[in-house]
Formats: C-alpha cells, structure tokens, sequence
C-alpha cells in the first residue's frame, strides 16, 4: 500500500485556498486570499513555486484561461485540487490534530 | 512612462530569468495586479522574488546530481586499479601485438571504455538511489542519457587532448595533486553530470482532463 504524503505548511494553505476560491482559483486571487489569511503580503512566486511542488506531486492540476487585456494578453493559469490533493489534505489534518491534543496552554506545565 | 518603461524592464527579466512555463501567467498576474493600483516598488520587488525563487528551485535540482558527479569521478583511480587485473593485462597485451586495425582500435578501448564504463556505472547507481527517477525512466531516456554521457566523454577527451590531458593516463599516486587528473575527473563529472540531467524527470503538466474536485 502506498505511504500517505503530507503536506508542508505553506502548501497546506495554498491547496486550502484553491478548494475555497474554487472555479477562479488563479495566481492573483490565491496571492491576495493566502495575504488576507496570513495578515501580510505574500511573493507571487513563492505562491507559484508551491503550486509547481503540488502540482508535480499531483495534489493539483491546472489548465490555462482566457487572456485579457489588462494582463498584456497572457493567460491565466487556473488550478484545481485533484481527489488525491484532497486525500493528503484530510491526511495531514488528522497527523496535525492528534499532535495539536498534547499542545499544553502557555504557563501549563508539561506532563 | 518612466513608469512603464521600468515595469516593461521588470517584465523581461521575469519571463527570461525564470525557468519553467509559469513565467506568462506569472507575469500576467503581476500585471493585472498593477493596473489594480499596485506600485512600481511592488512589482519590482515581486519580479525579483519571483526571478530568486526560481533560481534557488534550479540550483536545488542540479545540487544533488552535480554533488554525486563530482564525488563518483573522484573514484576513478580505484576503478583503473580495478581494471588492471592479470586478466585484462593479458588481453591488453595480446591486443597490442596483432597488425592495424586492432592495434589501433586498443587505444580507444584503452582510455574510452574504462572511463565510459565508470560513468555508466555511476549514473545507473544514481538512478537507483532516486526511486522517482527510476520510476519515471523511459528506455528511450534512458539510452539518451547514456548516449549524451558518452558523447561527452569523448568530445571533452578530444577538446583535452589538444591540452595534453588524456584520459588514459591514470598514475595511481597523488591522484588529486596533479593538475592533468584534476582535468580528467572535471571531465568524468561532466559527462555523468550531464547523463543525469538528461534523466530528471520533467514537471508534470496536467492542463486538462485532469481527476479534479471542481470538475
């Protein structure tokens, strides 16, 4: 049986982000939800650069869109989360739960 | 315009320093971003990031292959030492006897097959410890791999040989001390180097038909 693959943290918001933007997940809404989340600005290529490491591990797919003006005529490339994306997505948050339960409150002392 | 001409600058450089096939969407999606009001500052700023980010994934990639090239092509002289059993001796020297063109073909066999082999080697022991690119390794690819090796090798020893650097002589004492060994292993590097670039996988692009949730 194959070894379930989790995801990093920044890839971890990036694929939540696509599954909340669903059909207009594309560069410049991901970058502007991911800054909102995260309270300060993100690269754009940094969004891009997890997107390739998703995409290449198939936890993403993309297609390219239309091409506007105010774009200088280049296409948009949309991504899309693939069910196996969605498989390692519920597989991290289960390993992250079960860690969170034993997260003691500030000035608790550890058992 | 001072304005647009530094953002048509920033726009170059992006989709010529970055490489992969985002840089168009990547570079619309700045654009789009600025004709919404972002600065000149930003777009710079988010350029140069991009055109960073871009590197620093590349140099990841080549790291590991040109890091194992470098250590494999050291080993070189235990690989001759190893060849020069009483075996191949005797081969060597029954082969060096007989008339043209069998004499001459030796030298080739004597300084292309040993290093040939060595890298070839080297590059299938690099395959198996990346279980990815073993997966993803077509015959086809594979045989370009170890042509490109082989073409390297021996266009290097011809480039070399010019210099006085050839590939046949393999002293076995201060290996790395001498400058015409520190040449033939930047050369052994090189061509392995080269094969297993040859061999890493592509970037998987699944535009459409993809097994996706929103469609």
């Amino acid at each position: 049986m194959k070894e379930p693959s989790y995801l990093g943290e920044f890839e971890l918001m990036v694929l939540l982000t696509i599954i909340h933007l669903g059909e207009d997940a594309y560069g410049v809404p991901l970058s502007r939800e991911l800054a909102i989340r995260r309270g300060r600005d993100v690269s754009v290529g940094s969004v891009y650069a997890a997107l390739d490491r998703l995409e290449a591990k198939g936890f993403v797919a993309s297609y390219l869109g239309e091409s506007t003006p105010e774009r200088g005529g280049r296409a948009k490339r949309y991504f899309r989360v693939t069910q196996q994306g969605l498989r390692s997505a519920h597989a991290t948050r289960n390993v992250l739960s079960r860690l969170w339960k034993s997260l003691p409150s500030p000035g608790e002392e550890r058992a | 315009m001072k304005s647009i001409q530094s953002i048509a600058v920033a726009t170059w450089m992006l989709e010529h320093l970055t490489f992969g096939s985002d840089h168009e969407a990547l570079s619309g999606d700045l654009l789009e971003e600025f004709q919404r009001g972002r600065s000149t500052a930003w777009y710079w700023r988010q350029a140069l990031s991009a055109i960073g980010v871009g590197l620093l994934r590349k140099s990841a990639t080549y790291a590991l292959p040109l890091l194992f090239a470098t250590a494999w092509s050291t080993l070189y002289p235990a690989w001759r030492a190893i060849g020069r059993v009483p075996l191949t001796q005797s081969i060597y020297e029954r082969w060096a006897s007989l008339d043209w063109p069998f004499s001459t073909s030796l030298t080739i066999v004597n300084g292309i097959v040993p290093a040939a082999t060595f890298i070839w080697l080297g590059f299938f022991i690099y395959l198996m410890s990346r279980r990815e690119m073993a997966h993803g390794m077509t015959g086809l690819r594979l045989l370009g791999s170890l042509s490109i090796a082989l073409n390297v090798l021996l266009v290097t020893t011809i480039a070399l040989g010019y210099s006085g650097v050839d590939v046949r002589y393999v002293p076995r004492e201060n290996f790395f001390a001498n400058p015409h060994l520190v040449a033939i292993s930047i050369q052994l590097g090189l061509s392995l180097f080269s094969a297993i670039v040859c061999a890493l996988p592509q970037a998987r692009r699944q535009h459409h038909g993809a097994d996706s949730l929103a469609g």
